[in-house]
Order: C-alpha cells, then structure tokens, then sequence
C-alpha cells in the first residue's frame, strides 16, 4: 500500500479571466490513505478535487491517478465519485434507488439486465447492503431524506469496487446523528483498504476522522494533523 | 371504429398514416423523456422549426423536403450542442436564437420561391395523410437505428441525465453520446415533421412524458409509460380525426393533453392513497 494513489506536480490552473488559484500546486496521496481536504470559501477544495478527478485541466504540470497521467487514465471503474450538488438538487429526478445505484456499475453498458440475473446485479445488491440501504431499494431518489440520499450516491460510487472514493462536501444536508453513522462507515471501507479523499468544510469532523487533513491556504497544500493545528485552523476562518 | 379498421386495410394512405403515426408514438416519447429529465424540452421545439428552415430551402432549391429538413436539422443540433456546451450563451438563450433566425430565413426563402402558403402549412401543422412510401421506409429505419442506439447507450444517457459530471468520472465519452443524442433528436424531428407539424411536433415529445411522470415510478418504468400515453393519445386522436374530419396533428396533440389532464388527477389519486 505504499504506491501513490494521486499525485500532483507543479500544477497551475486559472478559471478564464481570473486570477490563477493555483501557481505550483503539488501534494500527493499515498493508496490506502484516508485524507480530509480543508480550506475557507474560494480556498479551491472543489476545484482541486475536480482537478484531479480529470473534470478541468491545469495548464501546466501534472495530475496522475495510480501512477498514469489523468490525460491517459481510462480506469475509471476504479474511482468513486460523490459530488455536492446531487444530493441537493435531484429530488424530482424519475429514478429509483436501484437505478441510481445501478448506473455507477459499468456506465459504458447499455440497457439494465439485472432483471435478468446478469452476472453485475450482484455488486449492486452488495453496494445496497454496504450503504444499508436495501430497504429503499424501489423508492424513488426524490423521496428520500437527505441523509438516505447521501448513501444513495456512494452506494452508486461503490459499486464498481473503486481503489479510490472521492467525496466533495458528503455531509452538507446530513443530520447530526446521520453524520456519526456516515463517517464510522468511511473508516469501514478505508480499513478494507479503500483510499478515501474528502473534502469538507466541516474542520472538526476532519481533523476527528481521517488519517491525514491537507489544508487548502493561499493556492497551496499544507499537511495538518495536530491538535494546534486544529486550534489554528479554526482561528484562521 | 369499426369502419375506421375495414378503410385501414382497404386504402394505403390510411395504413401508411396509421403505421407512421405509432413509430412516431414511440419514438417521440423515448426521445424526449430524455430531453424533459435534462431540462432541453425546447430543442425539440428548436430544431422543429429549424427543419422547416430545410424544407424551405429544398422547395427553393428544387430538392426533396425530407432531405432538407434531416440535413438542416442535424447541421442546427450539432451548431446547438456546441455553443450549450461552450458554456458562452445561456441553453435556453442557444435554442430561441436558432429558433428565431431559422423561422425568420424560412419564411423568407419561402417568400422568394413564390410557393403557396398552402403547401407550408402542412408542414406547420402536419398531414398525416400525406405520407410517402418512402418516408414510412425512412421512419421505420429510424426508429430501429433509435432502438439499437438506446439499448446500447441507455446507462450513459441515464448518467447524462443524472450528472455530466457523475457521468464523465465514470468514463463515459459525454462529448461523443451527447452528439449522438442530439442527432437522433434531429432527425426525429425532422421525420415526424409531415405528420405532426413544426408547431406540435414538441408536445409529442413532451406531454406523454410529462403524463408518465405523476406516476411517481422508476426511470425505466417512465419511459414505458411515455410510450404507452403517447400510443393511446395517436389511437383516440387518429380516431377522432378521422371520424369527425378533424386535423389529425392538432387531434392527436389535444388527446395528449387530455390524457396528460387525466393523469394528473389520477397520479394525484396515487400518492394521495399510497
């Protein structure tokens, strides 16, 4: 587990018109590492991660995902990916729970057989019983409370089995309670050898829960995980 | 109803009208179920009337219409894609601008041919039994090449649907099945042209979806229903035209609503008791 799960070199990246975010940005993130991303309001967490998820492209430097350049990775059943903004905004979208789970297992097939017993409906059953949301199996996405809908999407993001779970603000809609639950469920799946990135800018529930905390100051990356540095943080927002 | 069978086997227009308007039911539902659930119910209405900008110009250049109308539409759909995804102009502000500059170069072109308004507007309202051989053909091989298209590409069109983002990490090629979607709704539209007409050619598109989902049910489950409401209301407006000599397109669009109305009341009925 020693081999780098993400890696970013010299990266420079600027939206159109605006000033740079980031004019040297490099980290990189050992596989099997479990690492919380922090940083004020336009710090640049979700750019980041979108970054690094191949969404946008630096205009100099390098991303690389398990060790191949983001512009030649093609594995892509091996990254799980939760973003913000579904949870949000998807409550009248026509879909049960199954078919949304369904849809994050071998996108490039076409229509379902599940209905058949083709050999894939098993990681969806398994990625239901993980995220222990079975039971809502046939309800529609629209009826489900936030935190329900937030397992949803990593019920979807795991059930191609990825090396790699990148979730961006996961407990933004989620209760108190729910959050437990949610992040002792994260440390399950980083024991079972999962590389987790969270971005959150929930700092105390970070610094508490993952391995390493990276904190997102001024377009650059500083390595976080003691309790002053906890202090600092909160200072610093 | 009994009469409207014996004509349908005794005269060829009647069956070919018939036939075209259940692939049509199909394949409009299907087509647009997608656009509705990604917020482009308009390109429907867009490339339509962008359609009448190719017949236009093939009765201008002497060419057939059906010709015209696929070429300017898939040119138009692509044009549309390219400048929505640049992210430069606002969707809905892409889809009125193409609408409004192919409406207005084809009422001039249709000016300067000299053609009669009467042949237009047949095109604006649809003539269902107007219908070539060959274009029932041409239909018929759309709504096959449509069928292999969604079984092949339905996962990707789903995740479109959900998140282009989603879709795009889980490697689907957004750009090249984007592209593929948007031709087929191009030339759905411009095959459909001489049976419902530019004007309600987007309601066959989008009131039997909108039908199908005050069911409140799956996504698949959605587009079966689409198609099911889309059938029923061509059957009763088919029917209707027929029997009362009513104009087929503007019938079969009202039975549309009039089921949409329908299930409205009853999907109500559903959760109320659910």
């Amino acid at each position: 587990m020693n081999s780098l799960a993400i890696q970013f070199k010299g990266v420079v990246f600027a939206y159109e018109g605006a000033e740079p975010l980031f004019k040297d940005l490099s980290f990189s993130i050992k596989d099997g590492d479990y690492v919380g991303i922090v940083g004020g309001n336009g710090a640049g967490k979700t750019t980041a991660l979108r970054l690094l998820l191949g969404l946008l492209r630096p205009s100099e430097g390098e991303i690389s995902l398990f060790g191949t350049p983001i512009r030649e990775f093609s594995d892509w059943a091996s990254i799980g990916y939760v973003p913000q903004y579904v949870l949000q905004r998807e409550r009248e979208f026509p879909a049960t729970v199954r078919e949304i789970v369904e849809s994050g297992h071998m996108a490039k097939k076409g229509a379902s057989l599940c209905q058949f017993g083709m050999e894939y409906c098993q990681p969806v059953d398994e990625a239901l019983r993980i995220a222990e949301i079975g039971h809502l199996a046939h309800r529609r996405i629209g009826e489900l409370s936030g935190g329900e809908r937030q397992r949803v999407f990593i019920a979807r993001a795991l059930v191609s089995r990825p090396r790699l779970l990148v979730l961006d603000e996961p407990t933004a809609s989620v209760d108190a309670a729910s959050q437990e639950r949610f992040f002792a469920f994260l440390s399950s799946l980083n024991r079972s050898g999962m590389t987790i990135v969270l971005v959150s800018h929930d700092l105390d529930t970070v610094f508490e829960e993952a391995g390493s905390v990276f904190s997102l100051e001024k377009g650059a990356f500083h390595s976080k995980k003691t309790d002053a540095d906890v202090a600092a943080a909160h200072l610093s927002h | 109803m009994y009469m409207l069978i014996q004509d349908l086997f005794q005269y060829d227009f009647l069956a070919r009208a018939f036939s075209a308007g259940l692939v049509i039911s199909v394949l409009a539902p299907a087509v647009g179920m997608f656009l509705v659930v990604r917020r482009l119910s308009f390109l429907a209405d867009t490339l339509a009337h962008v359609s009448l900008l190719g017949v236009a110009g093939s009765i201008f250049f002497g060419i057939s219409p059906a010709v015209g109308a696929v070429a300017v539409s898939l040119l138009a759909a692509l044009g549309v894609d390219r400048l929505r995804l640049s992210g430069r102009v606002m969707t809905e502000a892409v889809l009125v601008l193409f609408l409004s500059v192919s409406l207005a170069a084809a009422v001039v072109i249709v000016s300067l041919s000299g053609v009669s308004n009467v042949n237009l507007m047949s095109y604006l309202f649809g003539s269902l039994a107007t219908v070539s051989e060959a274009e029932l053909l041409f239909l018929a091989g759309l709504a096959i090449a449509a069928l292999l298209f969604f079984f092949r590409f339905y996962r990707p069109l789903f995740l479109l649907s959900l998140d282009e983002d989603l879709a795009k990490v889980s490697g689907v090629r957004v750009g090249l099945v984007n592209t593929a979607f948007v031709g087929l709704t191009a030339l759905t539209a411009a095959a459909s042209l001489q049976i419902v007409g530019v004007l309600l050619l987007g309601a066959l598109m989008v009131i039997p979806v909108l039908s199908a989902l005050q069911f409140g049910r799956g996504f698949r489950t959605t587009i079966l229903l689409s198609i099911g409401f889309s059938i029923t209301a061509f059957l009763i407006g088919f029917f209707l035209s027929y029997a009362f000599d009513l104009p087929s397109g503007g019938t079969i669009v009202l039975s549309a609503g009039a089921l949409f109305v329908a299930a409205l009341a009853i999907g109500k009925l559903f959760r109320i008791l659910r």
